[in-house]
């Protein structure tokens, strides 16, 4: 994978032929992926759907003493208010002295549409660099400059010899693509390009053999975690533990992390990912241009995906007695104290939605803890998903839904499906918990999902929120919800478009 | 910053010894300044660099020296006091405007191994040369930061050269203080100590010394100090700051970093223990030599 010469990353339709349309079955899925007649499925009918714009900020705005500039009108990044609170108590998790989340606008006008933005940038960056003295100044465009063709990458490189922090610029214009996981890819490219910085090494005058020995066991002995966007602190300590059994030493990046420690992300034997989704643009890159191995294949939820998880740093380490030996100490802990939940979770009927990855996981965890999935939404779909799907345990007429957001399509669903709980993330959770459904994050900054910890919290949880679901079931006695009654008995997929891949096919 | 642990453990115990960033070091070790740096490029309102015998004051030396002559200058100096641990370099120009004292600290770091090698720098190329200062032995850097903020660096320092550029006013004040930090948070993230120095102008940047010390503070500095002006050059009408004066940047600075208050404006050959007061330079150099330290 070489992009990194390019000022922006290619989207994910074209890289990876991502689909963000389809409704049948995982099989239908399955084999469709198979096929490769995703890619051509539209829907004629969609509402509204997050930004790349803003799936990056939910990324950048989380890294410690950096300053966000948001070019464009004032609108945009205004999601970022939601998100101060949180990002500033989870950087405080990691270093107390983090400032939080700090953002400007250069809220362009009208004017700016005709004359460029330029300068309102140039203020702001040196407005940013004198008043916070960040570590870094991360630039996000947006649509409008990039539609007038404001040079962003020319300004900021001839303002960086002026400032003291270093420039990002990440290109995340939100009408370049419906991937919405996109936005991963440049966030990623961003780094790559401006914070990632392989240091010169001069030979020293007096060779210390001592130090360097040390120096190259710690970096043997050092694994970069990727927790893009889904993985709690307690999540990272989970994983920490596990990995210090195995004597390893996990760094955690890009979320939380400071803008300098990008610098040394090469001094590490091994990138572990947890979620090809989000990462595979990054190792890929870090492999290509400095060779350092990764593995991505599982996410460590459920005990399986961690069993796996785990097999695969042992063999990269070949230590895979020690992991053996690990799992089987954990797995029997775990087990035991699985037992009193399982009773009162068996046989219920769980919905989920969320990434791609991350659905296909939760549902392998689910299972392991004896509940149904009888539905599945993903955000998008790619080649990535055929092995999750393959591995997981599911009668074959399960619906799998590809949609990012489209809240009617997941109304119209739920409506014929009535789960006993629904499991996703924070934009469909309301709707879900409006219908009558109790509902549970697929991921939280509070909860800890990863690990066989994870496992455990999970089941105890579920357990909690199933035992009395009469809050929803009021909420939806209370509340008009925007859809005719008419919606619910059409086909929920009727807008979903598949003629073109039929076609093909 | 990422490892501030490791930081501030090699902190203690590399200031224990130098006599300009411990204040019970002063009485006890020695240092010599090895005028070896003939250019600067920028140009501080304050500063005339000069080549005397009899001027005490950073900026002033009697002479230069090569690279070559400097180990064999160390070496005399060993034999006179061997209570030198520290060999530094602070003038009469910039350090790193020039590669001569890179250059001397890596035949010293060679020949002397474990003598702390110690560099003054207004940081202009500080970034740039970060890896090759650390290869050399450095182990303890002083950066002169007059000011963090574009509107009033101006008026300290007149024009800066930079890449092949000549520039003034704000342009070159935005350009010195960018790489100034970044040039501190770079060498701290190799493993150096580094003690800001701040020369106290009153009515220029004396209210603003506290901005100094926490925004290098956050850079990972470790020390302070502040220099009370010597007027001259430019500021010769200027009034030297008054000892209250003094102490309330003092205090104003001891919020964010330690202040090391035993500063004695050495020159740029000065040698010896500065505690005691005596200086050897009068015997290590026959000729008289001509300097300026910004140590």
């Amino acid at each position: 994978m070489d992009f990194i010469k390019e000022k922006a990353p290619p989207v994910r339709e074209d890289r990876l032929k991502a689909c963000n349309a389809f409704g049948g079955s995982c099989c239908q899925l399955a084999e469709g992926a198979r096929k490769g007649c995703l890619n051509g499925i539209k829907r004629t009918f969609a509402q509204t759907q997050g930004c790349q714009l803003n799936l990056s900020m939910a990324i950048l705005n989380t890294l410690r003493n950096a300053v966000i500039i948001i070019h464009a009108p004032i609108g945009c990044g205004g999601g970022s208010t939601a998100m101060a609170g949180l990002t500033k108590n989870f950087q405080k998790l990691r270093d107390a002295k983090a400032p939080g989340l700090i953002w400007l606008n250069t809220n362009l006008d009208e004017s700016d549409v005709i004359k460029g933005g330029e300068s309102k940038l140039r203020e702001a960056v040196l407005y940013a660099d004198r008043e916070f003295r960040p570590s870094a100044i991360i630039v996000a465009n947006s649509c409008v400059p990039a539609l007038i063709g404001d040079d962003l990458d020319g300004i900021l490189a001839q303002l960086q010899a002026e400032v003291a922090a270093k420039i990002v610029p990440v290109h995340c214009e939100g009408f370049k693509t419906k991937i919405q996981a996109s936005a991963y890819d440049a966030v990623y490219h961003g780094i790559l390009r401006n914070l990632v910085d392989v240091r010169e090494e001069y030979e020293r005058v007096i060779p210390d053999e001592l130090e360097e020995l040390a120096e190259n066991y710690r970096r043997s002995k050092t694994v970069n975690i990727l927790n893009v966007s889904s993985m709690s602190r307690f999540d990272e300590d989970e994983l920490t533990r596990l990995l210090r059994a195995l004597e390893l030493n996990a760094r955690f990046m890009p979320c939380y992390a400071h803008p300098d420690d990008f610098e040394t992300v090469t001094e590490a034997a091994l990138n572990v990912s947890i979620c090809a989704t989000h990462d595979d643009y990054f190792v890929g890159h870090l492999q290509a241009q400095y060779g350092i191995p990764f593995v991505l294949r599982a996410i460590p939820i459920g005990i399986m995906n961690t069993n796996k998880w785990l097999r695969d740093i042992g063999k990269f380490f070949t230590i895979e007695d020690r992991v053996e030996r690990l799992i089987e100490a954990e797995t029997r802990e775990l087990e035991k104290a699985l037992a009193p939940y399982r009773e009162a979770l068996r046989g219920k009927r769980a919905f989920l939605a969320g990434g791609e990855i991350r659905v296909l996981a939760n549902a392998t965890a689910l299972v392991e803890l004896g509940l149904e999935v009888v539905g599945l939404k993903g955000y998008h779909y790619d080649g990535f998903g055929d092995d999750f799907l393959n591995d997981l345990d599911l009668s074959d007429e399960v619906l799998f839904n590809v949609a990012t957001g489209q809240p009617f399509e997941q109304s119209n669903l739920l409506e014929r499906l009535k789960p006993d709980i629904y499991v996703g993330h924070t934009g469909g959770n309301v709707w879900a918990a409006k219908q009558g459904f109790p509902v549970y994050p697929i991921f939280g900054q509070t909860v800890n999902y990863m690990g066989y910890n994870g496992v455990f919290e999970l089941a105890r949880r579920l357990t909690r929120l199933l035992k009395n679901p009469v809050f929803n079931r009021n909420l939806a006695a209370n509340t008009r919800l925007p859809y005719f009654e008419d919606w619910y008995k059409q086909d929920p997929f009727s807008y979903i478009d598949d003629s073109p891949a039929q076609s093909n096919g | 910053m990422s490892q501030p642990l490791e930081n501030r453990e090699t902190f203690h115990h590399l200031i224990k010894q130098h006599p300009c960033f411990n204040g019970d070091a002063h009485f006890k070790y020695g240092r010599i300044h090895l005028p070896v740096s003939p250019a600067c490029n920028i140009q501080c309102r304050f500063c005339k660099r000069g080549f005397n015998k009899w001027e005490n004051r950073p900026g002033v030396s009697r002479g230069l020296l090569t690279p070559t002559e400097a180990v064999e200058k160390v070496a005399q100096a060993l034999e006179l006091c061997p209570e030198i641990t520290v060999a530094g370099i602070a003038g009469p120009g910039d350090t790193l405007a020039t590669d001569d004292a890179l250059e001397a600290f890596e035949a010293i770091h060679h020949r002397f191994p474990s003598l702390t090698n110690c560099l003054s720098t207004n940081g202009l190329l500080l970034a740039e040369k970060a890896e090759r200062i650390i290869a050399a032995g450095v182990k303890t850097v002083t950066v002169t930061v007059n000011a963090v903020d574009e509107n009033i660096l101006p008026d300290i320092c007149s024009y800066i050269h930079y890449h092949d550029q000549y520039l003034t006013g704000i342009n070159a004040a935005r350009i010195l203080i960018a790489a100034q930090l970044d040039g501190i948070r770079r060498i701290v993230s190799l493993g150096a100590v580094v003690k800001v120095n701040t020369v106290l102008i009153p009515g220029v940047n004396d209210h603003h010394v506290g901005h100094i010390a926490q925004t290098t503070a956050d850079r990972g500095a470790s020390l302070f100090n502040i220099i009370p002006l010597i007027p001259q050059h430019e500021l010769q009408e200027h009034a030297a700051p008054t000892c209250h004066q003094l102490n309330l940047a003092r205090e104003a600075a001891e919020k964010h970093l330690t202040v090391f208050r035993h500063c004695r404006h050495c020159r740029a050959d000065a040698c010896g223990i500065p505690g005691k007061g005596l200086d050897l330079a009068e015997k290590l150099y026959d000729q008289p030599l001509n300097t300026f330290s910004h140590g």
